[in-house]
């Protein structure tokens, strides 16, 4: 279900280096992508990722375990995840192949593939403040709101769904690059 | 004492203060109860210490209406019930849990609801039930829990959704632990290989004897004070309805409502989930081993498991009925990811990782839901007749378009809490879970793979399975338009003749029923014990 409630996109435009953050991000490649503060949730989740990868190695990240704790097939569900090794998103960052996979699917599912379009819906940045907190505050009100994406079936806050939808078309629109 | 029925010379007369007929949960829960009490108990159990083929067969029946099939194979009614000392306790799985406070309210977006007790009449039975399904005890509290098992339970609460207890043990056979104390009781007589075949009545005001037989052809009757029907929620109705020395339409049902009513909880696999929690806590058993796949536990396990499920003020304000969700850990051979096409789990989990929690266990979500009484679902007599002569039983099981729409309604609401709670992301595809394959080079047993096809959800048209659990066709009401028993579970039109198990449940509830048919059948024994004292 797609439950558009239109976002506060009044807010001033942030261009504070704080709102963007990481090794990888390219502040022009955002801004051509759309407003820079309106990016908040996409590049939290580009930051998320690089801050966890920062702090473990990809063997710590938790496998998914199955019902008889069987240690191979612990293994091979905890080898599915941590073998992705996340990938560079022009204008992004870092990020998770498995979000541009979901991402695709949104994009196939709802139809909606501009990028503008979608970022307007996105919700915008507060200065100064945790891009990580802000995405997961926005994906709490998405669900309390009943403002969801469903996607084969998966229950998805709309704007997650719309962030990973975001960076699927940028890595599809950079692929020539580093994507 | 023990007798075999099939010992007794035919044309015997035996007499008791109290005749119960039925040897499961029920029934022995009440002898249990009156042990020592002075009271003449004559205990009527249709089969023998162990299961046979013969008498099993005196199930048998024709299902007319919605399939009655496990969510993995389609059974037969004689399998949804065993008929030997013990009763269905000797395939019960042994969870335990109270009906909550909304089950026992009238709800007006139901067209037959309400109980004429409510919780706290019921509560403290609840307490002495859990001596005899050999539960902790009557503590059912998630921060109890918590701190008993050393895990967190999902961590969902909203207006909506709250986490629940289920308190687990398996197995608990009544025949089995208890057969020994009621044999060396010396007031209470456990009549073994005797069938009940016809409460009989001159006026349909009272039962003046109960006609028996064995299937080696032994006829003898019982006289008593008292008799207490507690054979199960099918045979309950069956052996009204074929009681027609009075009236051909049965004992006690001038209102037609013997048999109508039958309630079953909808069972459904509902989907896929990636959740915060580890595999402990989402398992949650505790206390012993056990292992859990396709529908089937082996070990012995004392412990508790958490679920979720659609609160009371939920329930109350969005008129609906309940559901609750359980998490089965599920597994994945080499090489074939939880989902073959679409997204997967591996994918929202990655997006959850990025805009929550990370995710650290996966599993797939059974469901358990109340279905809304329907008058149409209904057991009736058919003309074929068993071994004994009895009528085989005909189960028109029935229920709505509009039960299937409160289910994909309510796992809505339930995958919004857990999306809001940032507790994982959940994935509904009710019927369109498949329990693939049995894998047994991976872990040597019991591990089940499950698989997701998206394709074929079909929100009108996915398939339901049973629970066994047989309710509401002896429903108890204060109105005898309503229902068939009164508060005391004294049939409204015989005075001598009292009803126990989940046939005389009002409303179905999502609880489990046993814990509960346990509590009232306390109740009863104390009503009685006060009324033949």
């Amino acid at each position: 279900m797609v439950n558009a409630d239109a976002p506060d996109t009044s807010a001033p435009v942030s261009d504070s280096p704080t709102a963007v953050e990481g090794p990888d991000f390219s502040r022009r490649q955002v801004l051509r992508l759309g407003s820079g503060g309106a990016l908040a949730l996409v590049i939290g989740a580009g930051v998320g990722w690089l801050d966890r990868s920062r702090n473990r190695g990809p063997e710590s990240v938790s496998p998914l375990r199955d019902t008889t704790g069987a240690t191979t097939t612990s293994t091979t569900v905890g080898t599915t995840t941590t073998t992705t090794e996340p990938i560079t998103v022009s204008g992004i960052g870092e990020v998770d192949p498995r979000i541009i996979t979901l991402g695709q699917r949104v994009v196939e599912v709802t139809g909606e593939n501009d990028i503008a379009e979608l970022l307007a819906q996105l919700p915008t940045a507060e200065r100064d403040s945790d891009p990580l907190e802000r995405a997961a505050a926005r994906v709490r009100a998405d669900f309390e709101q009943s403002d969801t994406i469903t996607v084969d079936g998966w229950i998805l806050a709309a704007s997650e769904a719309r962030a990973a939808a975001v960076i699927a078309l940028a890595c599809s629109e950079s692929v020539q690059s580093t994507c | 004492m023990l007798t075999d029925a099939r010992t007794l010379r035919s044309g015997s007369a035996l007499e008791a203060d109290l005749c119960i007929i039925g040897g499961g949960a029920a029934g022995i829960s009440m002898a249990m109860e009156l042990l020592n009490s002075g009271l003449r108990v004559l205990l009527i159990e249709s089969g023998g210490t162990e299961s046979d083929a013969a008498t099993q067969a005196l199930m048998t029946g024709d299902s007319i209406g919605a399939p009655v099939t496990t969510l993995d194979n389609p059974v037969t009614l004689d399998q949804t019930r065993l008929r030997y000392f013990g009763g269905t306790t000797n395939h019960w799985a042994g969870y335990c849990r109270p009906l909550a406070p909304v089950d026992f309210e009238h709800r007006d977006h139901l067209g037959v609801s309400g109980w004429p007790i409510n919780h706290t009449d019921l509560a403290p039975y609840w307490d002495r039930a859990t001596q005899w399904v050999r539960i902790t005890d009557g503590d059912f509290s998630v921060d109890t829990w918590e701190r008993r098992l050393g895990v967190k339970a999902p961590p969902v609460e909203t207006d909506a959704v709250e986490p629940f207890v289920f308190q687990v043990t398996f197995p608990t056979k009544f025949g089995d632990l208890y057969g020994a104390e009621l044999t060396a009781a010396a007031n209470i007589e456990v009549l073994l290989h005797a069938n009940a075949l016809n409460l009989a009545t001159d006026n349909g005001r009272s039962v003046t004897h109960l006609d028996v037989a064995t299937l080696r052809g032994v006829s003898f009757k019982v006289t008593a004070r008292a008799y207490v029907l507690a054979a199960g929620g099918i045979e309950n109705a069956r052996l009204l309805l074929a009681s027609v020395d009075h009236d051909p339409a049965g004992l006690g049902n001038s209102n037609d409502l013997v048999g109508r009513f039958f309630s079953e909880h909808l069972q459904i696999y509902a989907g896929f989930g990636v959740f915060e929690s580890d595999f402990d806590a989402l398992s949650g058993l505790g206390g012993g081993e056990v292992a859990i796949a396709q529908g089937r536990h082996a070990g012995h396990l004392h412990g508790a498991k958490f679920a979720l499920g659609l609160n009371d003020a939920h329930l109350r304000s969005a008129a609906t009925t309940g559901l609750e969700l359980q998490f089965l850990v599920g597994s994945l051979p080499d090489g074939v990811p939880f989902q073959a096409r679409g997204a997967t789990v591996g994918d929202v989990g990655a997006l959850m990782a990025h805009t929550g929690s990370e995710p650290r266990t996966a599993a797939y979500l059974q469901a358990l839901a109340e279905q809304e009484l329907n008058p149409h679902s209904r057991v009736t007599l058919g003309s074929r007749t068993d071994a004994l002569g009895m009528p085989q039983i005909v189960l028109d099981w029935q229920y709505t378009a509009a039960d299937r729409r409160r289910v994909v309604a309510g796992l809505k609401v339930m995958a919004e809490a857990i999306g809001a709670t940032g507790w994982g992301r959940v994935q509904l595809v009710p019927g369109g879970v498949h329990a693939d394959a049995h894998d047994s080079a991976i872990s040597g047993e019991f591990l089940t793979v499950f698989r997701s096809v998206p394709e074929e959800i079909d929100l009108r048209g996915f398939p339901v399975g049973v629970g066994f659990h047989h309710m509401c066709t002896t429903r108890m009401s204060d109105d005898p338009a309503q229902g068939v028993v009164d508060a005391d579970c004294r049939m409204h039109e015989v005075d001598n003749l009292w009803v126990a198990g989940s046939s005389v449940f009002a409303t179905g509830g999502t609880a489990t029923p046993t814990f509960t048919i346990v509590a009232l059948a306390i109740r009863l024994t104390d009503h009685l014990r006060d009324l033949l004292g």
